[in-house]
């Protein structure tokens, strides 16, 4: 178990104790899974850390931020398409790659 | 002139839940410039369910008001009457959404994000442009793909072909339905939207969202809700049941009159909102052992 901001927590990294807001609310039970909504809403009340288990060998390995922005770049374009060719276009799917890279970090 | 596959689930549509009375009330009551705050709370405090969840949601963070509230006089004076309506109705849809049978409930999840995600940039959209109907925009886009539901619950074989289709060829759904249905979602939405009684801004913009040069006197309108509609698959706010992004009408992108270099902006903010009112509902319709 460890414990991380929750700048630094990650999708899928798994709760190893409940998180509760500041009026002592349970907002996740120990052993879930974090997704894209829960640290949503877990920022919206404002928590600053958590517990979180331990990742096994290899998978504990941080992904290089520059690597995974050039993967989210390329899975967008991918989903524009031939749209692309339309500079406005071009402009939301620029936009949307580097929000979605800062939503993934929460930083 | 309907097909007869569509004749059908018109016949069945009568099964599909209605908007709560209570909501076509105040919708009423809003209307009218002699309510009071008091008439109002009069309404809504007659809904026991509806009550809970107001309350539920004004102490929520999203609106992070530091005192409790506990009546919904207060909470409307706080809110504004539009905000209530809104607050409402987008808890009403939530239960259509919700339904009855655990089959698909990804799905309609996936489907309600997208909704959700759509209401809030076409508002975003129009506060930028200084449209003077936000609130219906809200209203429009958060019902734009109701026809989906219609599908998912009416026609579930039609709805996994084509979502199926629309996944091995990677095109839009509407297409698809378009290839192997006699109907699409648009079609199925302005059903629906005609049996509940919504204004015609919301019909027309329902039918007309993928085809917005077409909308006569809600071109705007309907520019705006594709318009969001392309923002929210692009910043993957849940799905629609398809993976693809819509080419940009251009008729529609000349009409909005939007900067280029405003676009990040508006997303950035929309991505913001999105987070703030998505928790919000996740309060007003999670289960109390969350």
């Amino acid at each position: 178990m460890r414990r991380i901001l929750l700048k630094d927590a990650r999708i899928d990294m798994v709760l190893a104790a409940d998180v509760h807001n500041g009026q002592d609310m349970l907002l996740l039970k120990k052993g879930v899974a974090l997704t894209e909504k829960s640290l949503r809403m877990l920022k919206s009340w404002g928590v600053e850390a958590l517990r979180v288990q331990e990742a096994d060998g290899a998978s504990a390995d941080r992904p290089d931020p520059g690597k995974n922005q050039d993967k989210i770049e390329k899975a967008m374009e991918a989903r524009f398409g031939d749209t692309l060719a339309d500079p406005v276009m071009a402009e939301i799917c620029r936009a949307a790659a580097a929000i979605v890279h800062e939503r993934n970090h929460l930083s | 002139m309907p097909t007869p596959k569509l004749k059908a689930i018109i016949r069945r549509i009568d099964d599909l839940p209605t908007l709560p009375r209570t909501v076509f009330r105040i919708s009423e009551m809003i209307n009218n410039p002699r309510s009071s705050a008091r008439d109002l709370a009069q309404v809504i405090t007659d809904d026991q369910v509806l009550t809970a969840r107001l309350l539920r949601l004004v102490n929520s963070s999203f609106y992070g008001f530091p005192q409790r509230i506990t009546t919904v006089t207060a909470a409307i004076v706080l809110l504004g009457f539009e905000s209530i309506r809104n607050l409402l109705l987008t808890t009403s849809v939530f239960d259509v959404f919700a339904g009855r049978r655990h089959d698909r409930q990804k799905a309609r999840e996936n489907l309600w994000d997208h909704s959700l995600g759509c209401a809030v940039a076409a508002r975003v959209i129009g506060k930028h442009i200084r449209h003077e109907k936000t609130e219906e925009l809200f209203v429009c886009a958060l019902l734009h793909d109701i026809g989906k539901i219609v599908a998912m619950v009416y026609a579930p074989e039609d709805y996994d072909r084509a979502t199926r289709k629309a996944e091995q060829e990677n095109m839009l759904l509407r297409d698809a339905e378009a290839d192997l249905l006699e109907y699409t979602h648009t079609e199925t939405g302005r059903m629906l939207a005609e049996r509940w009684n919504l204004p015609a801004m919301v019909a027309d913009v329902i039918y007309y969202h993928h085809t917005p040069e077409q909308a006569g006197a809600f071109a705007k309108e309907a520019a705006i809700v594709h318009l969001a509609d392309i923002f929210c698959r692009a910043l993957q706010l849940g799905s629609g049941g398809d993976n693809r992004i819509p080419s940009l009408n251009s008729a529609a992108w000349d009409r909005i009159a939007i900067r280029k270099a405003d676009i990040a902006t508006i997303m950035t903010e929309i991505e913001s909102a999105y987070s703030d009112i998505s928790t919000f509902t996740d309060a007003a319709t999670a289960a109390p052992s969350v």
